[in-house]
């Protein structure tokens, strides 16, 4: 990964991890590394930026999905799904570089904590999935219908679907 | 007396039981049921003013028929009395279950007509949860000494947890405070516990039979015993019995008697330096007489058990990072168990320096006079004598030290740490 290609430009997709998946795929074939992963509502126009909008293949994604489990190892798919759930706006290219670099290196990647994009993605996770536990014990129900309850919670992390299944 | 009432009495009582803590019972949930108990433990949320509420904490009587000099339950205290039925304290489990308001339930009581009766309310209780509700949430449930075994055998097999209550930590004492208690009526049904879960183990039976296995708690500072042999007792009880956890309770004076000492305020300071080397004892490989001797039997005011020791043995020390092994690293004071498996893991790799320790997330404020990095000390620390460290490390602290008065939470009021509790804790991790 040391030589792959720089490309001056900033790459969208539709914030999806699917759409973040499709990007590894894209970058690990060409060997090129973006500058910039943005989603698209998080974008703002810039006349500086070169833009490339980047089209979801559920194809491609998929593939890489099945492949990080075999290739690296199963924590580093959660490691890059939980992190990709944390609200920080560097983490899509963390996560890519971390995932490229453990294509070539195997599971041995989740121990170079000291690489930082690996450091980051590991303290990302553990940013999310801490909210996710506090939330856990904070949440308070109330019930409004036959078998219904309802909270309302307002988290900084995309953590709705990991705190579904830490609830039932 | 409405239900409503009757909580607020016996939630209240409720308070003084020190454990509230996670499991390590795997119970699923099934089919039509509710919840389940998890591995990774409770977790813990708390209330406005402070209280841990993970989970319902209760008493389901504070009728007692004990008098237990320490004791705010007494059969001499004129106290408000209540107690629940078995189907109410169902209900309030389930309601609370519901909306996430707790996460299991810590059912204890006072003794009410005798010991067997008292077993006999809670495990209808329990069992009106688990076999009616099918409620499959983390269920602590307190037993009673002196009661029968078959009752035990009936209560372990639906619950997560139990725990038997020795309080004093000596026979004499158990003499002194509470005359109606025999140590045996305590230790019989704790080694009968362990015992079966000792025996369950070696055949590998499925039978559930408390998963989560058995704590018991200590009251600390009612009685003259010294830190030593507090510690020697929890070594005892984690050896022999296999106990999970020994709580520490600092002795409230609620009650006046004239054989109970007067505190003014409990000794909190004292709890926390038991709780750190009831820590080292479980986790990190220590014996009760490394840490405390007949020479010091008690701990140090301003350093926590783990760096005292650390001072008191300085030829194991420093500790070269790059080759220590795992049982060297986590002597270190300031580093704990996540942070050795840390440096393990991390060291596969790349030869780590002090920056790197950092970068790992690693405390260095108390480590770094007792660790090497290639061979080369931390760059202010450049003498390696006792009397130096021992400085720096209270020296350290002196912004804590004068930091303006805080307000710590607490269950009670009035029990706001003193300005001299402030001074003498050094805080942190371990």
């Amino acid at each position: 990964m040391p030589n792959w290609k720089l490309i001056n430009k900033t790459y969208i997709y539709d914030g999806s991890f699917e759409g973040l998946l499709t990007i590894v795929f894209n970058s690990y074939v060409e060997k090129t590394l973006p500058q910039k992963i943005v989603s698209q509502d998080k974008y703002i126009e810039n006349f500086l930026d070169k833009t490339n909008y980047v089209k979801t293949d559920y194809d491609k994604s998929t593939r890489i999905f099945d492949a990080i489990p075999k290739v690296i190892c199963s924590d580093a798919l959660r490691n890059s799904y939980y992190a990709f759930l944390s609200d920080d706006k560097d983490k899509e290219i963390n996560i890519l570089k971390y995932l490229c670099n453990g294509f070539d290196t195997g599971p041995e990647i989740n121990n170079k904590i000291t690489i930082s994009y690996v450091f980051k993605v590991i303290s990302l996770r553990k940013r999310a999935m801490a909210e996710c536990h506090k939330l856990k014990g904070l949440l308070r129900f109330q019930e409004i219908g036959e078998n219904l309850c309802y909270a309302s919670i307002n988290p900084d992390n995309n953590i709705i679907e990991p705190l579904r299944t830490a609830l039932y | 007396m409405d239900i409503f009432e009757k909580l607020k009495i016996l939630s209240d009582s409720a308070k003084y039981d020190a454990s509230c803590s996670s499991s390590g019972s795997n119970r699923k949930n099934t089919s039509s049921g509710i919840g389940n108990g998890n591995v990774s433990g409770i977790c813990h949320s708390w209330g406005a003013d402070g209280r841990c509420i993970s989970l319902l904490k209760i008493l389901f009587t504070n009728a007692c028929i004990y008098d237990c000099k320490y004791c705010i339950n007494r059969c001499s205290n004129n106290v408000k009395r209540a107690t629940f039925t078995p189907r109410e304290v169902a209900d309030l489990t389930i309601n609370f279950y519901k909306r996430n308001y707790i996460e299991g339930l810590f059912l204890s009581s006072a003794v009410i007509k005798s010991p067997d009766y008292t077993m006999e309310l809670l495990i209808n209780t329990i069992n009106i949860l688990r076999n009616e509700y099918n409620f499959n949430g983390y269920i602590h449930c307190k037993t009673i000494p002196g009661c029968s075994k078959e009752l035990i055998d009936k209560l372990g097999s639906m619950v997560d947890r139990m725990s038997i209550n020795i309080e004093l930590p000596s026979n004499d004492s158990l003499k002194l405070l509470a005359p109606q208690k025999e140590k045996a009526g305590i230790l019989t049904p704790m080694s009968y516990v362990s015992n079966k879960l000792k025996i369950n183990k070696l055949e590998k039976r499925k039978e559930s039979f408390v998963p989560a296995g058995q704590t018991t708690q200590l009251i600390i500072g009612a009685t003259p015993e010294s830190d030593l042999k507090i510690l020697k007792l929890s070594e005892s009880l984690y050896k022999k019995l296999s106990l999970k956890r020994v709580y520490y309770s600092a002795y409230i004076s609620v009650n006046n008697d004239k054989n109970l000492p007067a505190l003014e305020s409990p000794p909190l300071l004292r709890e926390n330096r038991l709780y750190q080397a009831d820590w080292l004892l479980r986790f990190y490989g220590f014996k009760a007489e490394e840490l405390l001797s007949e020479a010091h039997p008690n701990f140090n005011n301003v350093l926590d058990p783990k760096c005292e020791w650390a001072l008191r043995n300085l030829d194991k020390f420093p500790v070269e990072i790059n080759k220590a092994n795992y049982f060297t690293l986590i002597r270190v004071p300031g580093i704990g168990v996540i942070s050795a498996k840390k440096i393990i893991k991390a060291r596969r790799n790349f030869e780590l320096n002090f920056d790197s320790l950092k970068k790992l997330g690693i405390v260095l404020k108390r480590a770094k006079y007792f660790i090497t990095c290639k061979g080369k000390y931390y760059d202010k620390v450049y003498k390696f004598n006792e009397n130096f460290i021992e400085t720096n490390l209270v020296y350290q602290e002196r912004n804590t030290l004068n930091k303006p008065d805080f307000e710590q939470l607490s269950l009670f009021d009035k029990l706001q740490p003193t300005k001299e509790d402030k001074i003498k804790c050094l805080t942190g991790n371990l």
